[in-house]
Parts: structure tokens; sequence; C-alpha cells
């Protein structure tokens, strides 16, 4: 035991003496994941253009209009949906930040503002990004507000409209006088005005915020929704994984090369020759590997967590994945370093090997970026299911029957390769 | 110590160890003689057990073959590439192979400073092995053989590129070796390092033992005579001789002789009678 853990010691000694080995293994990694990071961030998400799913409840020609009207601004993407559950259900599952529900009669309140109904919206933000509550509630009270504007700067349908007003409040009996009376005032100054040339309230988007406090012409209100979907908030929850696999490629490349290295220098000759057994040189090997590869791990981690605000949705599940990856790749790297017989050999075709399932396993092109035919090629690779298992404890939310999968594979690579790698050393005819 | 008995190894068609059986006795310096190729660092391996020979076997002391963890626990080698880590410095090189035979701090301690001080390496003890030369590698190389305190060292051609001083420093170190009870095998195709040191020797040549027996033995048996060396100008003629009083005056009657030496015979000359070819083609 004592040598096992002195070899393992030895070669971790050795590792963070190689400049070059150890760039690989811990500052490329998070230098990869942090500025692809920052890469993605820019392109992909940021509040550029909010995706509002609508349903409208109300089908008037003015409600379609509205909707036509949101999604040419700049800022705003609508999808119509068939029912308010379906809007809500994208929000829920993470695939739309933002649900605007339109209630019936939302037309007859735009078009007739004064009859002291104003026209109404529900909405549902997703929580994991409330950023776009701001967006979607400002745009949404201006557009309403501009669409009356446009109203009330046509004089003859103000005048009409002010007419309408006039004779529901007549008309209504229950309204208090004071009330009334007000109203009547308010209506009687808008049509002098109106006489005049002028127009009660201006035609600019200016009036916007300050028309909205005083006179709200629509009120929305909020359906509290919790999430249930994968939350994918920032882009660095994605190059967490990638961080992490580039780390553990770092790990089998150097550590499938230790054996050759020991070979070529001739210090398998004296572990050779040391009481102890093939069994204990290998797993000396193994248990630096994984300990370098937790380690790295660990600390991209606290990195992204601490740093750049990635918060795992379940740390129980991100333990799962840090040791299923581990055990799987200090397994290939074993097999590796028994297969490999020289060092220029098995660097060349191993790296070559390794960086193409990386790559294709999703080390560049994120895994959720790919198209499906892609993800499901990528299934060859161990790198994805690493990534998979990664995701799942930080934003894919997978349940613990749901990481069994990725977990399941790696776990299996992982003996796999232990095994076939232990009986292949133990076969080997020479160790000098 | 060692007991050898009709081992064989090939590689592939190459046979390496052709039928090789040798007794190495407690407390000897057994010199291991033979040209490149001839099969020692192959018999080395074995020994050590980094491979299996394809047939015979190999029993170490009373422990058995080197397969049993045991017996390997008695040997220590010197492998003739060097076999030394050059990221780590003199000292880590020896902690750690103290710790791989299981030794504890402060006796890994006691004896990295005591053999550092035996190899002449204390000044440079911290210092990457990288920076060393070759012959200070070497002597680490022999130094991490025995840390452990091994009843049998092999030595692969301890003096492979070095000095003469350093030569010098290594053979006390053997000697001292042997002194405090440690059975050498000593691996060389230095003749005079064999005759100098070993209190016996084994001619190894294709994998075979041609003789073994001590040196003067040898000589006797295989290089009694004399050797006339003839200087002419068209070069040097050697010359076998059982009386090199009467070859000596014979020799300097012909014509256009430039000069005469004689020697003793020597391993080379026993190594020459047994082979028909001089150790150093
Ligand atoms: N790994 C190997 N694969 C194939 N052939 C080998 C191998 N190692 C040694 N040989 C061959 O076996 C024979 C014996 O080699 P060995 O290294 O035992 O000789 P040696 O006596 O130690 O020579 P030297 O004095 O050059 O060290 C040589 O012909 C060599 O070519
Ligand atoms: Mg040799």
């Amino acid at each position: 035991m004592q040598a096992i853990f002195a070899i393992a010691m030895k070669d971790i000694r050795l590792l963070m003496r190689d400049r070059v080995g150890f760039f690989f293994i811990t500052i490329f990694p998070a230098i990869f994941g942090i500025m692809f990071g920052y890469i993605f961030q820019g392109s992909a998400s940021g509040p550029s253009e909010v995706a509002i799913a609508v349903f409208d409840a109300d089908r008037s020609e003015t409600s379609i209009r509205f909707i036509d009207r949101l999604n040419a601004l700049e800022q705003i993407a609508v999808t119509a949906h068939d029912s308010e559950e379906a809007a809500l259900a994208a929000v829920r599952a993470g695939n739309m930040p933002a649900a605007l529900l339109i209630e019936p009669g939302f037309g007859t309140s735009m078009e007739n503002p004064f009859r002291g109904e104003s026209a109404a919206f529900r909405c549902a933000i997703d929580p994991s990004r409330a950023f776009v509550r701001g967006i979607v509630e400002g745009r949404v009270q201006q557009l309403a507000y501009q669409s009356m504007m446009d109203n009330f700067s046509d004089t003859e349908q103000l005048t009409a409209m002010i007419a309408d007003g006039r004779r529901e409040i007549r008309s209504a009996r229950d309204i208090d006088p004071a009330r009334r009376l007000l109203m009547e005032t308010f209506l009687t100054a808008a049509q002098n005005m109106v006489n005049d040339g002028g127009t009660p309230f201006g035609t600019g988007t200016g009036g916007g915020a300050g028309g909205g406090a005083a006179f709200q012409p629509v009120t929305m209100s909020f359906i509290p929704l919790t999430r249930e979907g994968p939350r994918l908030t920032s882009s660095f929850q994605i190059t967490m994984p990638q961080a992490f696999i580039w780390a553990l490629l770092g790990c089998v490349a150097g550590f499938g090369m230790s054996l050759v290295s020991e070979r070529t220098r001739g210090t398998l000759t004296r572990l050779g020759a040391a009481p102890i057994t093939r069994w204990h040189i290998l797993c000396a090997k193994a248990l630096a590997c994984a300990m370098v590869a937790l380690g790295v791990q660990v600390m991209l981690l606290v990195i992204f967590v601490a740093f750049f605000g990635v918060h795992p949705g379940s740390w129980f599940n991100m333990g799962i994945a840090i040791a299923c990856s581990t055990l799987a790749f200090v397994g290939i790297a074993m097999l590796l370093a028994v297969f490999s017989r020289s060092e220029a050999a098995s660097e060349g075709a191993g790296r070559a090997v390794l960086l193409v399932l990386a790559l294709l396993g999703g080390g560049g092109l994120p895994l959720a970026f790919m198209p499906s035919w892609m993800q499901t090629l990528a299934s060859i690779s161990p790198f994805k299911w690493s990534i998979l298992a990664v995701e799942g404890a930080v934003w894919r939310d997978y349940t613990l029957s749901q990481m069994l999968l990725p977990a399941g594979v790696l776990t299996l690579i992982g003996i796999g390769c232990l095994t076939l790698a232990s009986v292949l050393f133990g076969r080997d005819p020479r160790l000098a | 110590m060692l007991m050898l008995q009709d081992v064989r190894k090939r590689y592939g068609s190459l046979v390496a160890v052709d039928g090789l059986s040798l007794t190495i006795e407690r407390g000897e310096i057994m010199g291991f003689l033979g040209p490149n190729g001839a099969g020692k660092s192959t018999s080395i391996n074995m020994i050590v057990g980094l491979m299996h020979p394809d047939s015979g076997t190999i029993r170490i002391g009373d422990q058995g073959p080197p397969s049993n963890p045991a017996a390997r626990r008695q040997i220590g080698v010197a492998p003739q590439s060097l076999a030394v880590y050059s990221e780590m410095s003199a000292r880590e090189n020896l902690d750690f192979i103290g710790r791989v035979y299981g030794l504890d701090r402060s006796k890994r301690r006691r004896r990295c400073d005591e053999l550092l001080e035996r190899i002449g390496l204390s000044d440079r003890a911290d210092d990457r092995v990288r920076t060393f030369s070759g012959g200070m590698m070497r002597r680490l190389n022999l130094a991490m053989a025995i840390m452990h305190a091994p009843k049998l060292v092999l030595l692969d051609e301890p003096t492979a590129g070095v000095d003469p001083q350093s030569r010098l420093a290594i053979f006390d170190l053997v000697r001292q070796l042997n002194d405090e009870g440690a059975t050498v095998l000593y691996t060389t195709h230095y003749m005079e390092e064999a005759q100098r040191l070993c209190t016996r020797v084994a001619i190894i040549d294709h994998g075979r033992i041609l003789d073994h027996g001590p040196v003067n033995h040898l000589i006797a048996k295989h290089a009694a005579g004399s050797i006339i060396h003839i200087e002419h100008p068209d070069g040097e003629q050697r010359i076998e001789s059982d009386d090199p009083m009467r070859d000596l005056a014979e020799a300097m009657a012909r014509p256009g002789v430039t000069g005469v030496r004689i020697d003793r015979g020597d391993l080379e000359t026993v190594f020459l009678s047994l082979t028909g070819r001089s150790l150093r083609d």
C-alpha cells in the first residue's frame, strides 16, 4: 500500500513539474471554459431578443393588430400558442422566457379607454430569467399606450370616443356622483382641447412612462411560475462541462503516457524489480490519475461557481457526475497506458483519437447546440456521457433515475477499461 | 545466493540466452563478462523477474524464483539504461525508491544521506537530476539499486560512460558493498574491470557461458602462455607462446622487425582463445 501511494505521489510530482502537461490539465481547460463562456454569452444569450409565447383569448381585430406590432418590435419575438396552458407550458419547460396572455375583452377596452376598464394582460416569466420581466412589461405597456395614442390623435375618432364615454357615464346608474362629475369634467375638457386643435395626451412615445404612472392604459398581472424543465441561464453552464472534459482529456493524455515514459526511461525496470506486483504499479498509476482528475474537476467547479455564477441544480448529482467521469477516464488512461509501447506512436495515435472523440462528444460545439443526428452519433464518445452527466447536475435537472444513464455508461466504460488494462498488463511478457 | 539452471530466452527467432547455467555463492563478486549482445542484460532482466525465461529455473537464495516478491526484495538492480527520474532531485529519487521498498521515514533519511555521501553527490543532493553529468547519473543509478540494502546486487555495466575518477569511486563502492556482505553480479565488457574487481568471472557469448572461475584459474587454463607482439613496418603480429624466451629470440632474428613486446596472458586472451574473437569487436 505504501508503495502504491509512493508511486502515485511521485507521478503527481512529476506531472506538476512537467509544465506543458500541467498546463493542459489545469490552465487550458479553465481558460477554455471561461473564454468560450464569454463568447457564447455575447452571441447566444443576453437580452438582445426576448421570445414571448402569446395566447390571444380575445381574438379581436385590435388584439391581432397588437400582436403584430409587438412582434415587429426589435427586442421581441412572438410565438403564437393555441391555449393558455400551451403558452405557460412553454415557459415552464424553459423553451420560452416569457408568456403573455391576452384576456377576452382586450379589444373593446382598448377602443374604449374611458369606460373605466383598462385592457388586461396576464404574464408569466421564467423565474431563472427574471431579467426579461422588465423588457416584457415595458414594451407591452408602451405599445398599448401607443395604440391608444394613435386613436387619440385622430380628432374625429376622439370626438366619437368622448361622446361615447359621456353616453356611457350618463346611462350608468350605479356610478357614484362625485366620480360622475369628475369624468364629465374631464371629458368636457378633452373635447374643448380637441376643438382647439390639440390633443389631450400628445402623441410622443416619451409620454409612455409618465402617462403609465398617472393612467394605466393596460393592467398586467403576473402569474407565479416554477420551472420544470432545464434551467439553461448562462453560457458558463455549457462551457464548464466542456472545461471538465478538456481537463479529463489532459489527464488521459498525460497518464496514458506514464507507463511508456517509465519504460523508455528504464525506471519501469526498477518498479518491476521491486517487491511489488504489476497490479500495484497499475493501481498506483490509476490512483495518481484519479487524484489529478478529481482535483482538477473540483478546482474548475469552484472557479465556475465562485466567479461565473454556475449553480449546480443538484450537488449530489454533481458528485455522481464527477466521480463517474473520473472512473471512466482513469480507465481509458490506463488502457491507453498499457496499450502504448513506444512514446511517439502512442502519443500520436492516442491523442488523435481522443481529440476527435472529445470534439465529437461536445468539447467544441456544445452538445446542446448540435443537430439531433450528431447528438446520436456523439454517443460513441465517452466525453458525451461525461458532459451529459455534468449538465444533468448543473442545468438539465436530471432526476436520480435520469442520471443513471450517463453515470451508468461512464461506470461501465471505467470498469471495462480498467479490467481490460489490468488483464493486458498482467499478460505483458516483459516490463523492461 | 543465485542459481540459474539451463535458462533460455528468445526474442522471436533470435536466441538471446541459450541454456545458461550459473551459480553465485554468497559474498562473491561475480564478473559477467561478454561482448555486446551476448545476453547479459537479458539474463539480468530474467533474474529480477521483469521477464520469464522460456525454460530453465532461477532461484534467489532460499526464496525461490524471482516471481516471488520476497525473493525480489533481496535484489537490488542498477539497470544498464539510466533508470532515474530526471525531473526529481537525487534525494527525491532515493527517497522514492526507499518508499517503494517500504522503508520508514527516518531510515530513508539516514540511508539517503549516507548514500549521497558515498557516491559523492551530497552537495548536489537537491538539484534536479536533469542537470547532472552522465557519470553523476550513473552513480545515482547505482545508489538507487542499494537503497534498501539488498543481499544481491546486480550491476549492469555500472561504469558505462564514466570518467576514470568516477570509475574508481564506483569500484570502491562495490568493494565496500561486498565487505558489508552483499553478493555482487558485475556485468561488463571491460575485462580490466573484471580482472581487478571480481573474485570469479563468467565469460558469456551468444547467450552461453563459455567458462567461469577465478580470474587466475581462467588465465592459467586458457592463456597460460605469454603473448609476444612483434612490430614491423606493415603492422603487428601476435604470437602466443609457451616458451617466450625461445620465441622472442627467434622473432628478433627476423628481418625488418622494429620492436617486440611481451604480455602476460589476461582475460582478453582468455576470451580470444575461447571464441577466436576479440572482446571489443
Ligand atoms: N527487447 C528486445 N527485443 C528483441 N531483441 C532483443 C531485445 N533485447 C535484447 N535483444 C537481443 O538479444 C540479444 C542479447 O541482448 P542483451 O541486451 O541481453 O545483450 P548484452 O549482453 O546486455 O549486450 P550489451 O553489452 O550491448 O548491453 C541481442 O542480440 C539483442 O539484439
Ligand atoms: Mg546489456
